[in-house]
Parts: structure tokens; C-alpha cells; sequence
């Protein structure tokens, strides 16, 4: 999968990629909520739950493993994270249960990986 | 479900139990310490996080929230660290919560999962043991927790996964043995000391008595030599004294490998120490100086180059054989039963008084120069004595001087007679510690001795706490000699060491 050049390019290969997150937890048992939730402060690529779990997942396709893994910087955490606060405003039921962050990395000729946990919002505050 | 483990704080050198409640509920993935946590607990987070990681166990992703209570106690330093993690450990379910039901935890974690020493498990250990409760502590403290009974379990592991496989029956830990670190290191010898024999006499008295001693002498005269000396003719500590100085020691961090020593300490702090270095404070509460000297000898040369509120402070502690250190959020009681030796020159010069001598300041310098030492805080020192200059003759045909074994054998038996006759009251273990009551009956002089004592104390204007003082000087001296009832002789000799030297300093 060459790399996408133009804009309409990059948001339909974003779309495959997407899709094939979805395809892959849907394989893993888990329900999804939400694709493409977009909000004012940002936008979760797709929120899915399994049991007693609410993962919010960004989906990073990349050329490489490693640029896919370095794409989510702490400001486009820190989007994902109100983006997630503020879906779970509008689902209240969700209040109670886990909650989690997840990544779901696409690269050319590999398979889709998921990384559970890929990062905890609260943890590097100082109190 | 809440994992709760039992920690403690310290205030002054007691510990106070504080419980460490880990809730993890579902919700947004945080971890929050809360409790009034300083710098050092708030941190612990990471390392926590770190050493659990480290022991293969991933925290999950819950919210999590540690409670230290009572949670308007101000909690300081790193020994929270394990117990924190344990606590998260239980939570997890990866130690079983009735193990740890009966422990008092405290330890510092590194990154990699280890358990590393901390400040303060000897008071820890005795309040654990005074609460019934078990200890867990770091190995590397583990000999010093040992020495709080022999009925207390200690848990001494080196890593947190040493601590989990004692717990799931894996490999258990067996309980360390208390250290102790003996006198290898041998301390300066009376021997060494050539002439000055008032002076020698004068240190073996403040010895057995426990008296607080001033030297005035010019540079070079041997004042620092013998206080340096005084520890080596000083009687054993008593264990209880043992435990006393090494729980302070243990609360400074100045216990080296978790050993206690069986030393009597001497502190020699710099005369530019602060208040706080002095009497113990800052920000957090430390022991001071006068408290690390607590049942030894605090040395105080160039004395009158402290500043006047440092000396001033020692007042309380010399009187009452505690410090208080009162602060915005502190209040602390440090125990500070010293023996106060001071070293001072005459003047500034510091040859005033020698023979052959004229400062060009005059009379006014040595006048100075010794009233920067209150009138209050010398009225609290019993042996006043001049060292004079050495001469040469004594330096190049030295006589015979006395080991310290032979002086201290003297003044272990005048210190028998004295822990005899104190059998009965705790805090009072050398006369220089009797209170006034205490003394008028066990020192009362015979009948020439009071007239004497009488006629001294108008011509000298003493000072109630100055006849008092003067009291105990002669019950030691009379200790010495072995004798039963103080005698004219004793009280003679008492009140020349009262009388010397600073006056007639002043008037030279």
C-alpha cells in the first residue's frame, strides 16, 4: 500500500484502515458504539465494548510500524481524551464501566495490530 | 473492595500509625495519592508504578485512588512506597489481604523492584511491636527493626517479588538477626593528653556526674583534645539508653547498614549551625544536633562565635532534657539529655590573662568577647575552668598521664552509686539530672559544708538554679571520693569550679 498523496487520497485509505480496525475487533468479540464520533474538541476513530470494557481506539495507518506508533502525540491524546469525555457525557450508561484507550496500528504487508492500554491520560499528571 | 495496610508517620520519634486505603473502581484510568502527601510521597506514584512493572505486574486500567489516613497529618518522606504498592498488590489479588492484615509496612522502592533502607524502622518496629503487629521493613533495615524485641515478627525482604513468594509460601524469609557495630574504630585515649591535670580532674568530674563543662584557655592549649576524650571515659549505656540514642539515629538516617552502636555519641557541630541544625525543625522535622547528642556529649568550641540565639535555644534541652520544636504544622518532642562541653578562647586575640601579655584592645576586648554568652545559659554550665597554655617543659619531659581506663573505672563507680540512689526515678540517671527536690535530700552537707555553702552563695550571688548546681557538683564529687555525706571539702571545691574563671577574666 503506497503511501497516500493527495487529501482525498489520505481520507480514503483512512476509511480501509478504519475498516479493517473494525473488522479486526469485531473478530475479538468486541461491540462497536460509535465510528468516526467527531466532536468539537476532537474525534475517536471508533469506540467499542466488550463486557464490562469501553475501548476508544485511533486508528493510525503508517508506512512503518514505528511511525504509526509515534503518530499519537500528548496533544492528539489529548483530543482523543475530551472527544472520549465528552461521548461519555452523551452516553451516561457507559459512566460505570472501564475505561480504555486503545491503538490499532495498519502497515503495509503486516497484519492489523491492536494495542490494548496504548495509553492512560491521568498517569504522567503531577499532582 | 478497599486494600488497607497499616504504615506509620513520624512525630518526633514516635510513630504514628497511618493507614493506607487503595480503592480501584471502574472509570477513566487514573492513579491519585491523596492525604496530604509531600514531594517525596506524591512521586512514589512512579515508582510504584515502576517497581510493579518491573515484578511483572501491570496495574490495570481502573481508576485507582490512595487514601493515606488520617488524612489531615502531614505525611512525609519515602517509606510509603511499599506500602502503597502492597496495598496495590492486595487490590489486584495478588497477595492475599489476610497476609499483610497484621503487618506494619514501610520501605522505599527503586525502579527496578527493589526494596531499599529507609529512615526510621527502629521506632517503626517498636510501635508495631506496641501495637501487637508485626513488621515488614527493607532488608537492608532489617538487623535494626530486629533489635525492638524478640517477640515482634520481622519481614526483611530485598524485592517485592521476595515478598510475594514469602507470602504465597514460595521461599520464606526468615527473621534477621539485630546487629551491632562495636567499637572497632578505638576512641582518642586519656594518655595522650600531657599535663593539664586540673583540666583532667575537671573532665573526669563532668564525666561522672554528668555536668555540663566550659574551658577558657588560649589557642593551642588542648581544649578541643579533651573533649575529644570525654567519650572514652564514660560510662556503658544502659540498653535502654542504647535504644533511646538509636532511635533518634534511626529518624536522622545516620544508622549505617541497619547496626546500632554501642558508642555514646559526640556531636561537634560548627559554630555556624543554624537554630534548626541545632535544636532540630525545618520544613520537616528533623532531630538536631542537642537530640543526636541525646544521653552523650554535645561540644560546642569557640562558643562564644555561636550565634546568641543558637546558644540561647539550648536552654530549654539543657533544662528539661527535651526538645520541642514547635511549627506551623509540626509539634514535635525530640528527647535531648546532654552533657554540654564548651571550649572557648579568653578574648578574641585569645591569649588575654596569659602572662606577659597586653592586648591592645585593652581589657574591653576579653570584656566583649565573653558577654556574648548569656548570664542564663552560663548559669547552667557547673564547671567553669581555665585551661592555661601548655609549657614547654611539660611537652618535652612529659610525666605519667592515666589511660582512660584507669579514669573510667572511677567513673563507672561513682555512676554505680549514683544509679543506685536514682533506682526509683526513670528520668534521672546522674546528678546532674536530679531535680532540685531530689538534690536538697540527697546532697545536704554537713554542717561546716552549709556554712560555707551559705557564705558562698551571698558573696557569690548564686542563683537559685546556681545553689542547686552547686549541690549536685559537690554529691558528685563526694561520689567520687566514695563518701556518704557531702563534705566542707566537696562544697569548697564545687563552688571553685563555679567561680572560675570568667570574672576574673574580665578584670585582668
Amino acid at each position: 500500500m503506497p503511501r497516500a498523496r493527495s487529501r482525498e487520497d489520505a481520507y480514503r485509505h483512512g476509511h480501509v484502515a478504519e475498516l479493517l480496525a473494525a473488522l479486526l475487533l469485531l473478530a475479538k468479540g468486541y461491540r462497536l458504539l460509535a465510528r468516526r464520533y467527531k466532536t468539537p474538541l476532537g474525534e475517536i476513530d471508533l469506540v467499542a465494548k466488550r463486557g464490562r470494557l469501553v475501548a476508544f481506539v485511533e486508528v493510525k495507518a503508517r508506512p512503518s510500524r514505528r511511525e504509526a506508533l509515534e503518530s499519537v502525540d500528548n496533544r492528539s491524546e489529548r483530543r482523543i481524551v475530551d472527544a472520549a469525555d465528552l461521548w461519555l457525557a452523551a452516553h451516561p450508561d457507559a459512566a460505570g464501566l472501564n475505561l480504555r484507550y486503545d491503538m490499532i496500528l495498519i502497515v503495509p504487508w503486516r497484519l492489523p495490530e491492536h494495542l490494548p492500554d496504548a495509553f492512560r491520560p491521568g498517569w504522567d499528571k503531577v499532582t | 473492595m478497599v486494600a488497607r495496610i497499616t504504615t506509620v508517620a513520624f512525630q518526633g520519634i514516635e510513630a504514628v500509625p497511618v493507614d493506607v486505603q487503595v480503592l480501584m473502581t471502574p472509570g477513566k484510568p487514573v492513579f491519585n495519592i491523596v492525604g496530604l502527601p509531600d514531594k517525596a510521597v506524591a512521586e512514589s506514584r512512579e515508582r510504584v508504578h515502576a517497581a510493579l512493572h518491573a515484578s511483572g505486574l501491570a496495574l490495570p486500567a481502573k481508576r485507582i485512588t490512595v487514601n493515606l489516613a488520617p488524612a489531615d497529618l502531614p505525611k512525609e518522606g519515602s517509606h510509603y512506597d511499599l506500602p502503597i504498592a502492597l496495598g496495590l498488590m492486595v487490590a489486584m489479588g495478588a497477595v492475599a489481604s489476610d497476609a499483610i492484615a497484621e503487618q506494619v509496612v514501610l520501605g522505599e522502592l527503586s525502579l527496578d523492584g527493589r526494596v531499599t533502607a529507609v529512615a526510621g524502622v527502629l521506632p517503626a518496629a517498636i510501635g508495631a511491636s506496641a501495637m501487637g503487629r508485626g513488621l515488614i521493613c527493607p532488608a537492608p533495615s532489617g538487623a535494626e527493626a530486629a533489635w525492638a524485641g524478640e517477640d515482634l515478627a520481622v519481614i526483611a525482604p530485598d524485592s517485592l517479588i521476595a515478598l510475594a513468594n514469602h507470602f504465597s509460601g514460595h521461599q520464606v524469609l526468615s527473621r534477621p538477626q539485630p546487629a551491632i557495630r562495636s567499637g572497632a574504630d578505638a576512641l582518642p585515649d586519656m594518655a595522650d593528653i600531657k599535663g593539664q591535670e586540673s583540666a583532667r580532674r575537671a573532665l573526669e568530674i563532668a564525666a561522672a556526674g554528668g555536668h555540663n563543662m566550659l574551658m577558657v584557655g588560649p589557642p593551642g592549649a588542648g581544649k578541643s583534645m579533651l573533649a575529644e576524650r570525654l567519650p572514652s571515659i564514660l560510662p556503658a549505656l544502659s540498653p535502654r539508653e542504647l535504644l533511646e540514642i538509636s532511635m533518634i539515629a534511626s529518624i536522622a538516617g545516620e544508622l549505617t547498614d541497619g547496626k546500632l552502636t554501642d558508642r555514646r555519641p559526640f556531636r561537634a557541630p560548627h559554630h555556624s549551625a543554624s537554630m534548626a541544625a541545632m535544636v532540630g525543625g525545618g520544613t520537616r522535622a528533623r532531630p538536631g544536633e542537642v537530640s543526636l547528642a541525646h544521653n552523650g556529649v554535645l561540644f560546642l568550641d569557640e562558643f562564644p562565635e555561636f550565634t546568641p540565639q543558637v546558644l540561647d535555644s539550648l536552654r530549654q534541652p539543657l533544662e528539661a532534657g527535651e526538645t520541642v520544636v514547635a511549627r506551623a504544622n509540626h509539634r514535635v518532642t525530640y528527647p535531648s539529655r546532654i552533657q554540654l562541653v564548651a571550649a572557648m578562647n579568653p578574648c578574641r586575640c585569645g591569649n588575654a590573662g596569659e602572662p606577659g601579655h597586653s592586648c591592645r584592645r585593652g581589657p574591653r576586648c576579653a570584656a566583649d568577647y565573653q558577654a556574648r554568652i548569656s548570664g542564663p545559659l552560663l548559669d547552667r554550665i557547673d564547671i567553669r575552668i581555665e585551661v592555661p597554655a601548655l609549657a614547654a617543659t611539660d611537652l618535652i619531659h612529659p610525666g605519667e598521664s592515666e589511660t582512660s581506663a584507669a579514669v573510667a573505672e572511677r567513673v563507672t563507680a561513682a555512676r554505680n552509686i549514683q544509679r543506685q540512689r536514682y533506682a526509683g526515678l526513670s528520668k534521672v540517671r546522674a546528678n546532674a539530672q536530679a531535680s532540685a527536690d531530689i538534690i536538697e535530700t540527697v546532697a545536704a552537707p554537713e554542717r561546716a559544708g552549709v556554712r560555707l555553702l551559705e557564705d558562698a552563695a551571698s558573696a557569690m550571688q548564686l542563683t537559685a538554679r546556681g545553689y542547686h548546681r552547686v549541690l549536685k557538683l559537690a554529691r558528685t564529687l563526694a561520689d567520687l571520693d566514695g563518701a556518704e555525706v557531702v563534705a566542707r571539702i566537696h562544697v569548697a571545691e564545687a563552688l571553685a569550679y563555679r567561680a572560675l574563671p570568667l570574672e576574673l577574666k574580665a578584670a585582668a
